[in-house]
């Protein structure tokens, strides 16, 4: 079977997967109902201050593995509805940042810029959907660069790459994403190395669990799940708490512009948008590819750049900064984009590059049966690859966010700016109790709490140390892989130790991760003297 | 000489992390080596990952004493927030471990582990220790007690545990799973 065969057994495995509800005598596939739920759910979560979508993803995975079970079959729902989380919680967050200039995500403060002014002169309505279509067109632009790039990656990667070149390219994913997120680089590598040394507790080959002191709850080394919630999520939480514990004094109640202005987005204005939205698109595609980057850098960029294009063009408002609309579509644009693009890594390299991707994986590792990275497109020489038709199922079901997005996304948007009244520091404790039941009913264990509060305070301290907690993250994640690839290729190559500069490749990734730490180190350094 | 500035003492301690780890740790706490020859083949022994690990802690320490700036960024009063937080989920942790037990001890006389999958004892550590953590945090943000504050946390909670024990037979609501 060729690919364009896997990639209709991926269509057909979510229209003709088990129905879950009927309507008029036809069967709603179960995958595309979550599709729905997670997406609505997302944009609920996105326009609630506080809240964002790797957060409902966080609670909703020991959930969905309650109802759907372990078995492969379990994936596409699974996978759907964190899909639809994903892509709700990016148009979602765009509603607090403009009705009330409360950015949920650091990429919403780009937002607030023009967003909030539109909604001071009474063209809120207007505003969210300019947002709204920004979102969704940089959205669709970076599926399409996914659905056409992963699969032609993974076959490179596949053909080109043995073990010590996985070995080095893993390194270098690592070396990139602490050399490229925060401020410092030197900050980037603490948190790769204490990423690495938490995941190596308790495991290795060898019977005798190693650096655990003998400690015997540590003997099965920190749970996943334990430890990325508590270091994404939980450590956020005490960070926005404190946040908020010291601007009680200052916050005051929110007022509420009338909506008095045109709220209408007539075609010919939309037609406008569409050089800011295509650059915005492209940036945040490029950008989004790239592991570690994240939106918040799309977003800048983007808005940067519309600014500089905004004089040489007909303008929709007035100029960038005092509720241009050109500046909302810059924004948004760009950020949505990054969604997308951030899977090319995580399907054709296994190699996540943002928090939601971090939940994709976690999905995957929870349920079994599809395990992302390049083995996913591999074509057999007889048969089906089981995981390729689940790669095209998760292409299916984001096709189907999109579609759901552009049909109704923008009334789901509006309709949920009523979130943005909950008080966040009432939100937030709610938000912790539920990550720790979650957490509880998936590990049943107490200890598991208590590892998922230690590393919250890690993550607390990380972002108060201003140390990225990225790296520590995908370094937790990937380095089971690495030592295990890395065993492999020793073995491999007769016990080289030089293994990992014995292939050409190799010594391009090596050469490469080195060359980004040393040069984004001075650079960085640098700057920060300056400052 | 350089100043001491909290990034360095930072950068100080991750290197002290990383020569522990590498030089005593990795090797003392695991069962093989660096690289292990067993049947003539050479391959990479437990240890050797944690020690690169030690490695980059080293490096990136001996960096960042080296590159500091002079900004302060944890002051005292974070510190006391967090000292604050912890000792109330410390306590909200404790009631919910805790007072199940020690209610059906009281009531019943009975141990608890026959009774934790029959209401309200199975409800009870639960919600008295989610209704601690949700209100204490509130109040650590607030500095006061508000009547609607804890009628939320006990609505929230309440609405969490019938969430998760009424329709999936197979969850256990802390702390049911290991008592």
């Amino acid at each position: 079977m060729d690919m364009l065969d896997h990639v209709w057994l991926g269509v057909l495995a979510v229209f003709q997967g088990p129905s879950l509800i009927e309507i008029v005598g036809f069967g709603i596939p179960v995958t595309l109902v979550m599709v729905a739920a997670g997406f609505v759910t997302g944009v609920l979560v996105g326009a609630t201050p506080g809240l964002a979508g790797p957060m409902a993803m966080a609670v909703s995975l020991p959930i969905l593995i309650s109802v759907f079970g372990f078995e492969t079959e379990a994936l596409l729902p699974v996978m759907g509805f964190l899909i639809g989380v994903m892509k709700g919680a990016t148009i979602g967050g765009a509603v607090p940042a403009i009705l009330f200039n409360t950015p949920g995500t650091p990429d919403a403060v780009l937002t607030t810029i023009d967003g909030h002014p539109m909604t001071r002169a009474g063209q809120s309505g207007k505003a969210l959907k300019v947002a709204h279509f920004a979102s969704v067109s940089g959205d669709t632009v970076s599926d399409l660069v996914l659905f056409v790039c992963a699969p032609f990656l993974a076959v490179l990667v596949e053909r080109y790459l043995d073990l010590p070149e996985k070995t080095a390219l893993i390194l270098f994913s690592l070396a990139f994403i602490a050399a490229v997120v925060g401020e410092s680089v030197a900050k980037g590598m603490i948190a790769m190395g204490l990423g690495m040394l938490a995941a190596f507790v308790g495991t290795g080959e060898d019977f005798y669990p190693r650096l655990t002191g003998d400690v015997s709850w540590l003997a099965q080394g920190f749970s996943i799940t334990s430890a990325v919630l508590g270091v994404l999520i939980v450590g956020e939480i005490f960070r926005s708490l404190e946040d908020m514990m010291r601007e009680r004094a200052e916050t005051g109640r929110i007022a509420r512009t009338p909506e008095a202005g045109d709220s209408h987005l007539p075609w010919h204005e939309r037609r406008k948008l569409f050089p800011f939205i295509a650059n915005s698109a492209a940036i945040g595609t490029l950008i989004g590819a790239l592991p570690g980057i994240g939106s918040t850098l799309a977003a800048t960029i983007g808005y940067a750049s519309g600014r500089r294009m905004h004089p040489k063009r007909q303008a929709i408002g007035p100029e960038f900064g005092k509720g241009a609309p050109e500046g909302v579509a810059a924004t948004e644009a760009a950020n949505s984009a990054v969604s997308g693009a951030n899977l090319i890594p995580v399907l054709s390299l296994g190699i996540p590059g943002n928090a939601a991707a971090v939940f994709l994986i976690l999905a995957t590792e929870s349920i079994g049966g599809f395990n992302p990275g390049p083995a996913v497109f591999r074509i057999p020489s007889d048969g089906v690859n089981p995981e390729m038709v689940l790669a095209f199922g998760i292409f299916t079901a984001m096709t189907c966010a999109n579609i759901l997005n552009w049909l109704i996304g923008g009334r789901i948007m509006r309709a949920m700016s009523v979130m943005v009244r909950i008080p966040k520091h009432v939100l937030l404790p709610c938000v912790l109790l539920v990550t720790l039941t979650a957490i509880y009913v998936q590990e049943t264990s107490m200890s598991a709490l208590v590892v998922t509060l230690g590393f919250g305070v890690l993550g607390y301290l990380f972002r108060r140390l201003e140390i990225s907690v990225l790296p520590f993250v995908i370094a937790f994640i990937l380095a089971g892989n690495l030592e295990s690839t890395a065993r492999q290729a020793f073995s491999a190559t007769g016990g080289d130790p030089w293994f990992l500069l014995s292939s050409p490749l190799a010594l391009v990734f090596i050469a490469c991760g080195l060359g980004i730490v040393l040069f984004l180190g001075h650079s960085k350094d640098r700057r920060n003297q300056n400052v | 000489m350089p100043k001491l500035t909290q990034d360095r003492v930072l950068g100080l301690v991750v290197l002290a992390i990383g020569l522990f780890i590498t030089f005593y740790w990795a090797a003392a706490d695991s069962e093989t080596g660096l690289v292990e020859r067993v049947r003539g083949r050479s391959s990479i022994g437990d240890a050797l990952a944690p020690t690169v690990a030690g490695t980059i802690l080293i490096l990136s320490g001996l960096w960042l004493c080296l590159s500091a700036m002079g900004e302060r960024r944890l002051s005292l009063a974070n510190l006391t927030f967090l000292a604050s937080l912890v000792c109330a989920l410390g306590v909200a942790l404790g009631l919910m471990r805790w007072a199940g037990p020690a209610l059906a001890e009281l009531a019943t006389g009975a141990d608890y582990r026959p009774l934790r999958d029959t209401a309200p004892w199975k409800y009870a550590g639960f919600i008295l220790g989610g209704v601690m953590m949700i209100t204490a945090l509130i109040y650590i943000v607030e500095r006061r007690w508000h009547w609607s504050r804890i009628v939320i946390a006990v609505v929230v909670t309440l609405a969490l545990a019938l969430f998760y024990d009424l329709p999936f037979e197979d969850l256990l609501l802390p702390p049911n799973g290991d008592v």
